[in-house]
C-alpha cells in the first residue's frame, strides 16, 4: 500500500475540552494524512483505571503532562516511525511491548493511547476512508440510540464531592425509525425542557462549546429542589406531552460510588437526603424503574458491588451499565459478565491503553451478551460519533445534538440506505425484546 | 487556474448547530478531491440590522428550519459556482452576490462562501489564516475567558442567552503562550473561590450562569474578578471585558433598561453613568453592546468619555452603512466582525479593513458556526483583541498558530485594545 508509511509522531500539552492539561499526539503518513488525538482524565476517575503521566510541581496544578508528552516525542515516535499506520493491531502491540510489557506503566497511560488513537485516525484518512469505517469495515452501518443531557449537580443534598457532576439525567429517543427522526423528537422536547428550566428556576445550561461533545446539562444548585423526584416527574411529564411514551425515556448516570459511605456501607445523597442500605439502595431503584420511563442506568452501586450490579439485571429488566464497575478493563468485564452484572459496558476508548485493547475489550462484552455505550469523556471528543458506528453500538452517552448530532447526521446520510437506526433493539434488558 | 483546484460539487444539507440551531451545511469538492465544509447559524441574540436569513417557517424546528435555504444552495448558487477555482475567493463571492441576498438568505450565502474558503485553504495545502491574511498575517490576540454569566439574575430577559457575560482579559504580556498561561492560573482560581463564595461549580472553561439570589449587584461581581486577579499577581496585567448586550434588557415602551447589573431599571443617562463609573473603577478593558442597538449618540458619549474600549455588535451588525455611520459620530471604537451577519467572506474582510483604517478595532466572533476556525480569522486579520479565546480549544488552535508562525508571531498585548489607556 502505497503513503501509508509512518513518517512524523509528536505530541504537545494542550487544554482539554474541560480546560484542563492533556496530551495530543499527532501522526502523519507519507502521503500527507494526518491525525490528532488528544487524550486527558475524566471527571470522576475509577480506581480501577490505567495510570497517567503527570509531571507534580506546582504548575498547572501538579497535572501538567510534558513527561507524558516527552515519552511520545524521544520514545514510542523514533519506534513507530516507519511502520504501516493502517496496521492498528502491530504498531499497537509494537508501542505495548516497548522495553518490556509494563511500557503503559513506564510511559503512561495518556501517552500510549493519544499515539494509538493518533495512528487510528491518520490510517483512515491515509487510506481515504471514514473513521467508522476503517474502525469496523464496511458492517459499520448502526447509528445509537439518540440521547441528549438534561440535569446534573453533584451537591443538591450535600454529597458527592467527588462525584464530578452526577448524578446526571439524559433524555433517550430509541423506538424511532431513523436517528435523524430521533434526534429531532429529542430536540423538540430538550427545547421545551430548556424553557421549563428558565422561566421555573432561572437556570441556563452549561455554555455550549464546539468542540464540547457533553453539553445540555442543567447543573441543579444545593437546595433549589427537595428531591429528584420532582425533576424525574417533569422529564416524564414533557416526554407525554409530545406524545413520545414508550418511544422516549431517561437515562441516569448515579456514580453511586461517590455516594457510598464505606464505614457505614451506606448511600447518602442521592436522588434525596435519605441515607440508604445496600439492599435498600436496590429496592429503591427498582420501584424508580417500575414508576418512571428509565430505560438506562449507568452505576447505580458502588464499584465493587458485582452481584447487586446482577441483581438489577434481572428485577429492573432495562439496560445497567457499567463504568466505575468496569472502567473499560477486560478482567473486570470477565468478571462481571460470569455473575451478569449489568448488562452493558460504558467505553472511554483512551482510558485502557491502545486502540487494539479497546476493541478486544468491546469483543470480549459482545461475545458475553453485553452491549457497549461508547462515552467521550477522556478527550475523543467528535470522534466518538466515529467509534460509535464502528462498533455498532446501540447507545451512546448523550452526544446527539449539537456538533456531534451533525456529524452522526453526516454518517447516516454517508450510509444513505444501508443506514440503521439502532432504536429500541439498541437497548439492552428484557423488557425492550418483544 | 489549476485543474485541480475546479469546483465539481456544492452541496447543502439541514444539521444542527453547536447551540443546537438548525444550521445550513454545504460541501465544496474539488476535481482534485479537495473537500471542504462550513455550516452558518444563528447567534443567541441576533440583531435587527444583520442580513437576513431565510427560515422555513411553520411547526417544525419552532419555524427555524432551513430547508429552503438550503434548497437555495442547492439549486440557484451552487451551478454558479461549478468550473470555478476554488482559491479565488473573490471571483466565487462575486458569483454568489449575483444572487439576491435577501432572496438566498444570509445564512445560504455565508455558508457556501465560508465552504470555498475552507476548501481553498485545503486545496492551497495552507493553513486557514494564511489563506485569509496572507503572509501578513501573524498577529496573535489577546486571549479571553467567560468567567460568569447569566441573563436572569435581577429578573432579566430570559431569552438573552448567556448575556450579560463578564470575562477575563489578559493583556500585557510578551508573548501569547505567557498571557494565556497566567490567565489559566486567574481562571482557575476563579472557579475555586465562586465555588467557596457562591456555591456555583464549573465544570468546564466556560462561564456558568449566575442563578438569581446569588449576588446583590454586579459591582459585587467585578469586586470579586478584581480581587481574584490581585491575589493571582496579576494586577494590571489582567482585565475584565463585559459584554452587556443591552438591547435584550431594553423596553422599548418604558425606554427603560430592565434587569441589567441590578435589580433597579435604568434610564439611557444612569447607562452612560454606569459603564464610566466601572471603566474608572475596575480594570475594565472593554464593554461591548452598553446601550441599544439604535442609540449611536449613546455610545459616542460613552466612548470620549472612557479610555478604553467600547466594542459595537447589534449596534454595528458588521454593516457597512452602520460602521461608517459610527465611525464619523466615534460611536464606540472597535467592531464586531461576523460573516454570516453581512453574507460572504469577502464582505466582511472588507469591512473589518475598513474598519482598521479608520483606527477602529476590530473584535472576530465565531458563535455563528465558525467554530474553532474562528482562531484562523483572527490571526487572518490581525485582530489584536477578539472575544473568550485562549483557554480550552480555542487556546489549543492559538497556541498552534503561535508554534507555527515561530519567531514572526507577533503578540501585540495591550497595544492590540483599542482606547487610550492602552496606546503610546
Amino acid at each position: 500500500m502505497h503513503g501509508v508509511t509512518i513518517t512524523e509522531v509528536h505530541a504537545r500539552q494542550v487544554f482539554s475540552g474541560r480546560g484542563h492539561p492533556a496530551i495530543e499526539a499527532t501522526v502523519v503518513t507519507e502521503n500527507g494524512a494526518k491525525g490528532t488525538v488528544q487524550c486527558t482524565a475524566g471527571l470522576s476517575i475509577g480506581t480501577h483505571e490505567i495510570a497517567f503521566a503527570y509531571d507534580g510541581g506546582t504548575a498547572w496544578r501538579g497535572k501538567g503532562v510534558m513527561r507524558a508528552v516527552e515519552n511520545v516525542n524521544n520514545i514510542i515516535a523514533p519506534t513507530i516511525i516507519g511502520m504501516d499506520a493502517t496496521k492498528q493491531t502491530i504498531v499497537d502491540n509494537t508501542i505495548l511491548n516497548l522495553g518490556g510489557s509494563d511500557a503503559k506503566l513506564r510511559l503512561g497511560g495518556n501517552a500510549v493511547a493519544a499515539v494509538s488513537a493518533a495512528v487510528l485516525k491518520a490510517g483512515a484518512e491515509a487510506l481515504g476512508i471514514p473513521l467508522y469505517q476503517h474502525i469496523g469495515g464496511s458492517r459499520a452501518v448502526t447509528l445509537p440510540c439518540a440521547a441528549y443531557g438534561c440535569i446534573s449537580g453533584s451537591n443538591r443534598y450535600s454529597s458527592g464531592e467527588k462525584a464530578g457532576s452526577k448524578p446526571t439525567y439524559s433524555f433517550v429517543a430509541y423506538d424511532f425509525p431513523s436517528f435523524s427522526e430521533a434526534s429531532y423528537a429529542l430536540w423538540e422536547v430538550f427545547s421545551d425542557w430548556e424553557m421549563y428550566m428558565i422561566k421555573k428556576y432561572g437556570l441556563r445550561s452549561q455554555e455550549p462549546s464546539p468542540d464540547y461533545t457533553c453539553s445540555g446539562f442543567f447543573s441543579i444548585p444545593h437546595g433549589l429542589i427537595e428531591n429528584d423526584y420532582v425533576l424525574m416527574d417533569h422529564i416524564t411529564e414533557i416526554i407525554c406531552k409530545y406524545g413520545y411514551e414508550g418511544k422516549m425515556g431517561i437515562q441516569i448516570d448515579m456514580a453511586a460510588d461517590c455516594y457510598y459511605n464505606q464505614e457505614t456501607m451506606t448511600y447518602q445523597g442521592l436522588f434525596d437526603s435519605v441515607e440508604r442500605s445496600r439492599d435498600e439502595q436496590i429496592e429503591h431503584i427498582v420501584r424508580l424503574t417500575k414508576e418512571y420511563p428509565f430505560v438506562i442506568m449507568e452505576d447505580p452501586l458502588h464499584e465493587n458491588d458485582f452481584e447487586g450490579h446482577a441483581i438489577l439485571v434481572d428485577k429492573t429488566g432495562i439496560q445497567i451499565v457499567g463504568d466505575d464497575l468496569f472502567t473499560t478493563n477486560t478482567e473486570r468485564v470477565e468478571h462481571g459478565a460470569s455473575m451478569g452484572a449489568g448488562n452493558t459496558v460504558l467505553l472511554k476508548v483512551n482510558q485502557i491503553g491502545s486502540i487494539t485493547e479497546s476493541l478486544e475489550m468491546i469483543q470480549l462484552a459482545y461475545e458475553n451478551g453485553y452491549g457497549i455505550m461508547p462515552c467521550s469523556s477522556r478527550g475523543e471528543n467528535l470522534d466518538i460519533c466515529d467509534y460509535s458506528v464502528g462498533i455498532n453500538a446501540g447507545t451512546i452517552r448523550e452526544t446527539s445534538l449539537g456538533t456531534p448530532g451533525s456529524r452522526f447526521l453526516e454518517i447516516e446520510k454517508e450510509l444513505g440506505s444501508r443506514a440503521r437506526y439502532a432504536g429500541k433493539q439498541g437497548l439492552k434488558g428484557k423488557k425492550f425484546r418483544d | 487556474m489549476n485543474k485541480k483546484n475546479k469546483i465539481i460539487s456544492v452541496s447543502a444539507s439541514e444539521m444542527i448547530s453547536d447551540r443546537n440551531k438548525p444550521a445550513v451545511q454545504v460541501v465544496v469538492e474539488t476535481e482534485g478531491g479537495i473537500v471542504g465544509k462550513a455550516m452558518c447559524s444563528p447567534g443567541i441574540s441576533v440583531g435587527k440590522h444583520e442580513a437576513k436569513f431565510v427560515y422555513d417557517g411553520g411547526q417544525k424546528w419552532k419555524g427555524l428550519g432551513v430547508s429552503q435555504a438550503v434548497d437555495n444552495v442547492n439549486h440557484e448558487i451552487a451551478p454558479l459556482l461549478i468550473g470555478m477555482d476554488v482559491t479565488n475567493q473573490t471571483l466565487c463571492d462575486s458569483a454568489i452576490l449575483t444572487k439576491d441576498k435577501v432572496k438566498m438568505g444570509a445564512n445560504a450565502t455565508a455558508a457556501v462562501s465560508t465552504a470555498i474558503l475552507n476548501t481553498g485553504a485545503t486545496a492551497l495545502n495552507m493553513p486557514l489564516y494564511e489563506h485569509i491574511g496572507g503572509v501578513r498575517a501573524f498577529t496573535l490576540p489577546v486571549p479571553g475567558v467567560t468567567a460568569a454569566t447569566g441573563s436572569t439574575r435581577y429578573g432579566g430577559n430570559i431569552y438573552a442567552g448567556y448575556k450579560p457575560s463578564f470575562s477575563f482579559v489578559s493583556y500585557d504580556f510578551d508573548t501569547f503562550t505567557e498571557a494565556t498561561t497566567a490567565l489559566w492560573e486567574v481562571f482557575m482560581n476563579w472557579s475555586d473561590f465562586i465555588k467557596e463564595k457562591l456555591g456555583i461549580k464549573m465544570q468546564i472553561i466556560a462561564g456558568m450562569a449566575i442563578a438569581q439570589g446569588k449576588l446583590k449587584n454586579d459591582f459585587e461581581l467585578l469586586d470579586y474578578m478584581t480581587e481574584v486577579i490581585n491575589e493571582t499577581g496579576f494586577k494590571d496585567r489582567i482585565g475584565i471585558q463585559i459584554d452587556i448586550a443591552a438591547n435584550s434588557f431594553y423596553n422599548k415602551e418604558s425606554k427603560l433598561y430592565e434587569g441589567i447589573f441590578s435589580k433597579e431599571p435604568k434610564t439611557r443617562d444612569d447607562m452612560i453613568e454606569l459603564m464610566v463609573k466601572i471603566a474608572k473603577e475596575y480594570p475594565i478593558v472593554n464593554i461591548e453592546d452598553p446601550l441599544h442597538d439604535d442609540d449611536f449618540e449613546g455610545f459616542a458619549e460613552i466612548t470620549k468619555q472612557v479610555d478604553i474600549q467600547i466594542t459595537g455588535d447589534d449596534l454595528l451588525a458588521t454593516n457597512p452603512e452602520r460602521v461608517k455611520n459610527a465611525i464619523q459620530m466615534g460611536a464606540g471604537n472597535a467592531m464586531r466582525v461576523v460573516t454570516s451577519q453581512i453574507g460572504t467572506v469577502s464582505e466582511a474582510a472588507e469591512i473589518a479593513l475598513y474598519a482598521k483604517e479608520n483606527n477602529f478595532g476590530i473584535s472576530p466572533c465565531g458563535e455563528r458556526g465558525e467554530g474553532n476556525a474562528i482562531c484562523d480569522y483572527i490571526v487572518g486579520y490581525n485582530a489584536g483583541m477578539a472575544r473568550e479565546y485562549g483557554l480550552g480549544y480555542s487556546g489549543n488552535r492559538l497556541l498552534k498558530i503561535e508554534h507555527e508562525l515561530g519567531p514572526r508571531a507577533r503578540f501585540f498585548g495591550k497595544r492590540g485594545i483599542n482606547g487610550k489607556r492602552f496606546q503610546l
